[in-house]
């Protein structure tokens, strides 16, 4: 008799470990209502609001902020609409949403990378909103020409810009000074780039100059300073390979070698030790800006220094898309939706809370973006902005397969020239060349 | 058919059509998605024969995922049964604290993989994590255990049986309790030591039980993600990628989202799992039958 509760036990604890495994996955999210469906059931009945949903992978401390500004829109709107939200990790959302739209569980409209959008237009996942401006009667010329270039694709809008944003140089006002540099000249070039790294570092208190983590991706900014590049912007062209670039990767090789920046460093960790004072410089995007401003690090932030060829920053951005088959009052909705986000109190609370960038002519002309020392240094550095792979397929493995391997490599000391040579056949093999 | 016979079959039907529709159905499906060249969004496919498989072969990532699968499955499985046996060696010792320690170590194995890890990749960083600040105030400098490739997959391990030998133990030490007491007392008058006992009584009882262990973890550990991509991402440099990972890296995380191609190494660990599976049942038949 004990054996058979025993071997009960045994096969009950045994199905549940099977189970365990997806529970999970599927547990993390759980599927929006379908926008067509609510968009129909309000036509029907002008008393139920419209509620149309769309879904993002603003999981940071952003996504909060984002949240509470749906919230207030919600309870403020005098249309009856009432938009839904759903946050998941960026795979969970890459993987779910190709399926979610084409069996009509999806979101009325997704908030998304810019870099998204020509592969969404090309599977069919998204509507053109040309009419946009139109409908809204908003004027398109008091925003930033670059930004909303971004969301079109072959001369059709597909996107209404939400952000924008670039890679800045982080730095930490007190380390600074405490290595006894000017805590209001942060360098320009690559080379007092390298001098103040090497001045602030105090490795045996654990303080680091510059933080170069192996998992960051690119160094693109700086190939680009120096003259070289990784690949054309129609991904035809490999430029990997070049004297200029393996002159810039040795020059970040001997800088972890000066020990500049800890070993085998993983982004998340230079985050948190630039959060702790611990780390003088590194370079990020904007949404650090308002964790680190409620820890009330003092930090500032400064454009990506100079090479001998200028400075540049890769730009990226997120844009609101319409998902495909949505009917037109879940447009109308949506299109109200885009409107007030783009407002000027919107995108100003957004930028004064997140630090992103202004990009529209009016906000910037707003006392209060103007007084905040942050914002206006933000702002100044985004002038440098340029496109790294934005509109190609197969970007997002350029950088998984190429650009984050060769760096690794390189990182933990290995031959520059024989890892670019490696990865620029790599990079090859990607484009199809 | 006698009519009994007919019954049975009545009874498993239920069973039996949800096994078929969502294990034997998919599974199918997934062997002609691996014959296509499909990708995330669905659109335009083709069928394209054995081209994935022929991929397979000169993909250098796959066979190195192979390897740290093999090499994550050979170290984590012997190691969690070795030590739930252990444990259990000193819970039989000690019958006031047997259920209390039982259910301590079942904890982990309660709590979700991504949650352990989340954990333990805040302790173990080297940078801001507690283990590297506790030891240097004491002198000792550890190296970036997660960062590090040669410590990684060690790293990934210890976590991984730290967190499942609850299982195992539960298991085994209800087996233990199902061991005769007679043979316990007969072994006693022979006058053998707890430790004799352990091994001559408690453990021939229980092997049936260790043999299933054996087979559930060798299954869980060939198709290990969750940890590792918490804790490494399958880096550094590709050192802790498993097969597992690697599907999902080729599936759903890097465009162009292979669909296609991520299902043919489906299809490749599924057999290497059936394979591994029968050689050892085979094994452990043959050992019972001795």
């Amino acid at each position: 008799m004990k054996r058979k509760i025993i071997s009960g036990l045994l096969a009950g604890l045994m199905a549940m470990s099977l189970f365990t495994g997806c529970g999970s996955a599927a547990n993390t999210t759980t599927a929006s209502e379908g926008g067509s469906d609510t968009g129909a059931k309000a036509e029907a009945s002008t008393s139920d609001p419209i509620t149309i949903s769309f879904w993002c992978n603003f999981t940071g401390s952003d996504g909060d902020v984002l949240r509470e500004i749906v919230d207030k829109y919600n309870s403020t709107n005098t249309d009856n609409i009432k938009v839904e939200i759903d946050i998941m990790d960026y795979g969970t959302l890459q993987s779910k949403l190709p399926t979610a739209i084409s069996t009509g569980t999806g979101p009325s409209f997704i908030l998304a990378g810019v870099e998204l959008i020509k592969q969404y237009k090309e599977n069919d996942m998204i509507e053109p909103i040309d009419d946009f401006w139109d409908v809204t009667g908003i004027d398109k010329s008091n925003y930033n020409a670059n930004v909303l270039e971004k969301s079109y694709f072959d001369g059709t809008q597909y996107g209404v810009p939400m952000q924008y944003n670039l890679q800045y140089l982080y730095y930490n006002k007190d380390l600074f000074a405490a290595a006894g540099l000017d805590p209001e000249a942060p360098p320009t070039t690559m080379e007092e780039l390298e001098k103040d790294a090497i001045a602030c570092t105090d490795e045996a208190n654990g303080i680091y100059g510059l933080g170069l983590p192996v998992n960051y991706g690119n160094y693109v900014e700086y190939l680009w300073a120096n003259g070289g590049d990784v690949v054309s912007v129609d991904g035809k062209e490999n430029f990997l390979n070049s004297d200029a670039n393996i002159k810039t990767l040795t020059w970040i090789q001997n800088m972890i070698n000066e020990g500049v920046s800890p070993k085998a460093l993983d982004a998340g960790e230079a985050d948190t030790m630039f959060q702790a004072g611990r780390l003088a410089m590194y370079t990020s995007g904007p949404w650090n800006i308002n964790g680190l401003n409620q820890l009330g690090v003092n930090y500032g932030i400064t454009a990506i220094p100079a090479g001998t060829d200028g400075a540049f920053s890769p730009e990226g951005g997120c844009s609101w898309m319409l998902t495909k088959g949505a009917d037109e009052a879940t447009k109308q909705a949506a299109y109200k939706f885009m409107a007030y986000w783009i407002s000027d109190d919107i995108l100003k609370e957004w930028s004064n809370r997140n630090g992103f960038p202004v990009w529209a002519n009016s906000v910037l002309k707003d006392s209060e973006i103007q007084a905040n020392e942050i914002l206006a240094d933000v702002s100044a550095a985004s002038t440098i902005g340029r496109d790294y792979h934005l509109t190609l397929d197969c970007g997002s493995q350029i950088d998984a397969d190429v650009m984050q391997p060769m760096m690794e490599k390189i990182l933990s000391g290995e031959d520059v020239k024989a890892s670019v040579t490696e990865a620029s056949a790599k990079l090859d093999e990607v484009l199809g060349l | 058919m006698k009519r009994n016979q007919k019954l049975a079959y009545l009874f498993i039907a239920p069973s039996s059509l949800i096994l078929i529709i969502f294990v034997f159905v998919p599974l199918f499906e997934a062997f002609f998605i691996s014959l296509t060249n499909m990708d995330i969004y669905m659109n335009g496919y083709n069928f394209i024969g054995v081209d994935n498989y022929l991929r397979i072969l000169e993909d250098s990532r796959v066979w190195n995922a192979t390897r740290n699968t093999i090499v994550y499955t050979i170290i984590e499985v012997p190691l969690q049964i070795a030590l739930s046996l252990f444990i259990l060696l000193l819970m039989l010792g000690n019958n006031k604290f047997h259920k209390f320690l039982r259910t301590v170590f079942y904890i982990p194995y309660v709590c979700s993989m991504t949650a352990i890890s989340v954990m333990w990749s805040m302790i173990l960083n080297k940078n801001s994590g507690m283990v590297a600040f506790m030891l240097s105030k004491i002198g000792i400098e550890i190296p970036n255990l997660l960062g590090t490739p040669g410590y990684a997959m060690g790293t990934v391990i210890a976590v991984s049986v730290w967190k499942s030998f609850g299982y195992t133990l539960t298991l085994l030490s209800a087996a233990a309790l199902g061991v005769s007491q007679s043979l316990y007392e007969a072994a006693e008058i022979d006058g053998a030591s707890w430790i004799k006992k352990f091994i001559y009584v408690t453990i021939p009882g229980i092997r049936e039980t260790i043999a299933f262990c054996l087979v559930t973890t060798l299954i869980t550990a060939l198709q290990v993600f969750d940890q590792i991509y918490v804790l490494t991402q399958g880096g550094p440099l590709y050192s802790t990628e498993t097969l597992v990972g690697y599907i999902y890296d080729r599936g759903f995380k890097t465009a162009p989202f292979d669909v296609g191609y991520a299902t043919s190494v489906a299809v490749y660990l599924f057999f290497l799992i059936a394979i591994i599976t029968f050689v050892l049942r085979r094994y452990a038949t043959r050992r019972e039958e001795e």
